[in-house]
């Protein structure tokens, strides 16, 4: 009788799991007991399933078996590995402190795009979450400050679409009511809905009510964790407290969760509704709120913000609004800016781990050449070449995983330090260290260490086919591998130190560059005119008083105020159309600032040609103007301009004086045309020109700014029209503009070191072993009549040439490199060939010096010695 | 030094030699449950006996197919002489140790 046929799942899963020579046989075997048990009677289902629970449970066992033997031949080959590596501590402890750098390197940079990148923010429904911003309708520019004005309008206009909140962020100094000194800390003075748009409730306490920091009475306090940890010591009964906050006394009625810092950065919230400043009977914009919103309905995300844009399009003509608002997602405003630093620098780590395996594929490489004969008796004895290969991967992956253990560690350490150095440019850095995806990270980075590092030097084991039989001793051959992996180490190498010496060059010309005016000896200091100081009196009024009480202070020199402060983004641009030159049409864009008549003096800024603005022609906003010498080229020339005419917003203004050009944006751009005109000929008004974004004290020291700033504190203080805790020397200001691009060329430069490190040290590390293991050929040479210089020529070649060739690949990628450092870092880094080359030149020249050590090793080989032991 | 095999390699090789010709994983299986009384997995068996294979102790051949197994052959065993002197070396070891070793009645 012929028996029933196994089920197409059990065989299938003999198949998969039972050793081919033995499938058939075992699904036969079940088959006959099978036949046996049923005697004769047909299959029910119920066989079926028992017959398959039966093939299942072969197979089962010998998967088992598998894995079994696949653990003990791994673990045997482990043991192996370590006690090669045992032998050799200097070679294990070289490999290991590559690999764990390279390994360090790999998870702290994920750490850090994983917080400030991929981590999502900590609130409800985040994607709903999102910025508005200010477009202005007729030149589309936008502005991430908007006027109160245009919030209340939106808020109360968009309710449907748009949950708006506004928020202003700033320094103050900050001491618990009877407490001890202020300390500053980052204050955020927010509408009191901004937790209920973020979707977050309080650790302790409560959030703002509606309704608070409406009146005039100092709004309510909410801590961040951190703050009410660090600064409070956690305690316990802080809600209910009072906080004194800039000279004003606040309640504090509650602690935000762990994580919750929005806007980034921030230490303690004001509630604060903002209102317009109205000036007898004049509002008066003053450009100065954040706006996030939380997207209403049920629609998506886009389509919700498609919606937002076109009615606030709608909204903003009807109530005739220059601005109209701009949505942006939440997490992409708070990271967009930082996004390309990141991923410049994960590119970074990327190279700088192939320089690391690279170097310790290489080590491996030369230690698996040196243990030819070891290698050639074991195949001898029965090894094969696979076992022989399996050996070397062994060691590989032993040291891969040792290494990343230590890099692991190293990143932690790394991190912390990182944490405290880097607090401005990256935003979410707080808190930063290693999570499970780190971990996953590093297991990856392990693999992929063990297979770059291991593969090339397991081939060459497999491949050495002479056992016992070797006519030339293996020391003597060259290695096969090792010059294309040196190559590739300096190619790397060289693309990582042009990155770096790009953007470090293009730091240095920043910070060298004329910025047009003197800010040494310059304190600066923002002025906050709002409703509470303004309400009473025309903003010139205002601030003539408190402009002569600075006149007054002994340590300084001259003092003005203005509505810009470089190196601030350029605000207001204008087309102005200027006597005798085009007409409005086609007539240039100029950079508007408005100023009191000690502006020039004040930030040393030159008047090169007439005069600058009087005391009077201020006061009374007279319509003159001052030019820089961009603006005269339209206007004649620096001389020929003064007496002529400019015509700005209708309005015909004489032109007095002619200014040097200065940098009033960031420094990486060039000076923009700039008018200078008296800042009460409108900017107190609500005319065409209305806006002014900021009011700024300047001060000029008649020595260095430090001493000054005292002073200038307690005016603005006394004054009630400052915060203190702002005031600041200008170059300060200008240093801190310059912080992100420092991050970002110290980024390169860090990777780039190590990867330099790391490649010489590789190089040296490989030529010395050449020389090593070729001492004898070299005793020969010497003896058979070859000179010291003729030898060291003969190892500085070996080592030289495939550096030469890495680093003409690396300059012939570094371009290509240039070229994308240029589009991701406008106006840091300008493409050009000549420091490619000098890199490259440097880079040969120390590599050159590296070998240069080995070979007069060599070059101090003793041929009589060498004579002797043959 | 001889190398001690295992209670289940010990059983396997002695069901070999027992059974002769007619030894396969299903015959092995049912005379060690039959003469021992245990009743080990298939796939137990299965493993064993290719471990022991592997080892050098039993060889493997084909025997002709037949009609009870639907025309398949069957994978039978024997035992090599390698196998027997393990399973010597095997008995002379527990004979020692049982030596001199008198377990008192009725205890574990």
């Amino acid at each position: 009788m012929t028996p029933p046929a196994l089920p197409r799942l059990g065989r299938w899963l003999l198949r998969c799991a039972v050793p081919s020579q033995w499938a058939e046989s075992v699904a036969a075997d079940l088959e006959e007991e099978w036949a046996r048990r049923l005697g004769g009677r047909p299959a029910r289902w119920g066989d079926h399933v028992a017959i398959t629970l039966e093939a299942s449970r072969v197979a089962a066992r010998f998967a088992l078996e598998r894995t079994r033997l696949a653990f003990l031949a791994t673990g045997l080959d482990l043991r192996g590995a370590a006690r090669a590596l045992c032998r050799r501590p200097r070679f294990a402890a070289a490999a290991l402190a590559v690999l764990a750098l390279g390994s360090a390197a790999q998870v702290a940079a994920f750490a850090v795009v994983e917080r400030v990148l991929l981590r999502p923010l900590p609130y409800a429904e985040p994607e709903r979450l999102v910025e508005v911003s200010g477009e202005e309708r007729s030149t589309h520019e936008t502005s991430r400050v908007v006027s109160s004005a245009d919030f209340a309008l939106w808020r109360d206009g968009l309710a449907d679409v748009v949950r708006l909140a506004a928020y202003e962020l700033g320094p103050a100094p900050v001491r618990l009511a009877g407490g001890a000194e202020a300390q500053p800390a980052v204050v955020a003075r927010v509408s009191p809905d901004l937790f209920d748009v973020l979707g977050v409730g309080m650790a302790r306490g409560r959030a703002f009510a509606t309704g608070e920091g409406r009146a005039r009475e100092p709004g309510p306090v909410v801590l961040s964790d951190e703050t009410w940890r660090s600064r409070f010591g956690a305690d316990p009964g802080i809600v209910g407290a009072n906080l004194v906050v800039d000279g004003q006394t606040h309640p504090i009625v509650g602690v935000a969760p762990p994580g919750v810092e929005f806007p980034p950065g921030v230490g303690l919230w004001i509630a604060r509704e903002p209102v317009g400043v109205v000036a007898r009977g004049v509002s008066i914009e003053f450009a100065s709120l954040r706006l996030v919103g939380r997207l209403t309905g049920t629609t998506d995300v886009s389509r919700a913000r498609q919606r937002l844009e076109e009615r606030g399009e709608a909204l903003s003509r009807e109530a005739g609004r220059a601005q109209r608002p701009l949505a942006l997602g939440l997490l992409e405003a708070i990271v967009g800016p930082v996004r390309d630093t990141l991923r410049l620098g994960w590119l970074a780590v990327f190279l700088l781990c192939l320089v690391a395996w690279a170097n310790a594929s290489g080590l491996l490489l030369l230690r698996t050449l040196s243990r030819e004969g070891e290698l050639a008796v074991r195949q001898a004895l029965g090894a094969s070449p696979l076992a022989l290969g399996r050996q070397v991967l062994a060691e590989a992956a032993l040291l891969s995983l040792v290494g990343a253990g230590l890099g692991v560690g190293l990143a932690a350490a790394g991190l912390r330090i990182f944490a405290l150095a880097e607090n401005a440019t990256l935003p979410r850095l707080a808190g930063v260290g290693l999570s499970p995806a780190g971990g996953l990270v590093a297991a990856a980075s392990t693999v992929l260490a063990a297979i770059f590092v291991g593969t090339l030097p397991a081939l060459v084991a497999t491949r050495l086919h002479r056992p016992l039989d070797r006519q030339v001793p293996a020391s003597t051959r060259p290695a096969p591998f090792g010059a294309p992996l040196v190559a590739l180490q300096l190619a790397i190498t060289t693309v990582l130190l042009v990155a770096s010496a790009t953007t470090g060059w293009g730091v240095l010309r920043l910070a060298w560059r004329d910025p047009g005016f003197d800010p040494a000896g310059v304190a600066v200091a923002p002025l906050r005119p709002d409703a509470r100081q303004a309400r009473d009196a025309r903003g010139a009024e205002l601030y003539e008083p408190l402009l002569a009480r600075l006149a007054r202070v002994p340590e300084i020199e001259a003092v003005a105020l203005a509505d810009h402060l470089p190196p601030d983004p350029a605000g207001l641009e204008v087309p102005v159309a200027i006597e005798g030159s085009a007409q409005i049409v086609g007539a240039p864009l100029a950079h508007l600032v408005s100023v009191t008549s000690r502006y020039f003096a004040a930030l040393g800024l030159d008047v090169i040609a007439g005069r600058a603005f009087s005391e009077d022609e201020v006061r009374r906003g007279s319509a003159v103007a001052v030019i820089d010498e961009q603006l005269a080229a339209h206007a004649g020339g620096i001389t020929g301009a003064v007496g002529k005419r400019v015509v700005l917003h209708g309005r015909v203004l004489e032109i007095v004086g002619v200014a040097r050009a200065a940098r009033q944006g960031p420094h990486e751009l060039e000076p923009q045309p700039t008018l200078y005109r008296p800042l009460g000929s409108g900017a107190y008004t609500s005319g065409a020109a209305t806006f002014v974004t900021e009011l700024f004290v300047i001060a000029r020291s008649r020595g260095p700014a430090a001493p000054t700033l005292p002073a200038l504190r307690a005016v603005l203080a006394s004054a009630g029209v400052g915060d203190a805790g702002l005031v600041a020397p200008l170059t300060q200001r200008v240093a801190g503009a310059l912080g992100a691009r420092r991050f970002q060329a110290g980024v390169f430069a860090a990777f780039a070191a190590l990867g330099a490190a790391l490649t010489v040290l590789g190089l040296y590390g490989q030529v010395s072993f050449v020389v090593q293991s070729a001492a004898r050929e070299i005793g020969v040479r010497l003896a058979i009549g070859a000179s010291r210089g003729q030898v060291v020529v003969r190892v500085l070649r070996r080592g030289l040439a495939p550096a030469a060739v890495g680093a003409a690949t690396g300059l012939a990628v570094a371009p290509a490199l240039s070229s994308l450092l240029a589009r991701r870092l406008p106006g840091l880094v300008e493409p050009g060939p000549g420091l490619s080359v000098v890199v490259g030149a440097a880079l040969l020249c120390v590599v050159a010096a590296a070998c240069a050590v080995p070979a007069r090793r060599a070059a101090a080989v003793d041929p009589v010695k060498t004579l002797r032991c043959e | 030094m001889t190398q001690v095999l295992g209670e289940l390699e010990q059983m396997v090789l002695l069901a070999v030699a027992r059974l002769g010709d007619d030894a396969y994983a299903v015959s092995v299986r049912d005379e060690i449950h039959a003469q021992a009384g245990v009743d080990l997995s298939r796939g137990a068996i299965y493993v064993t006996l290719d471990r022991l294979e592997d080892k050098g102790y039993l060889r493997s051949r084909f025997s002709e197919p037949t009609r009870e197994r639907g025309g398949k052959a069957r994978r039978c065993f024997r035992l090599e002489p390698e196998g027997a002197a393990a399973l010597r070396a095997s008995q002379r070891a527990l004979a020692r140790l049982w030596q001199g070793v008198r377990l008192a009645a009725g205890r574990p």
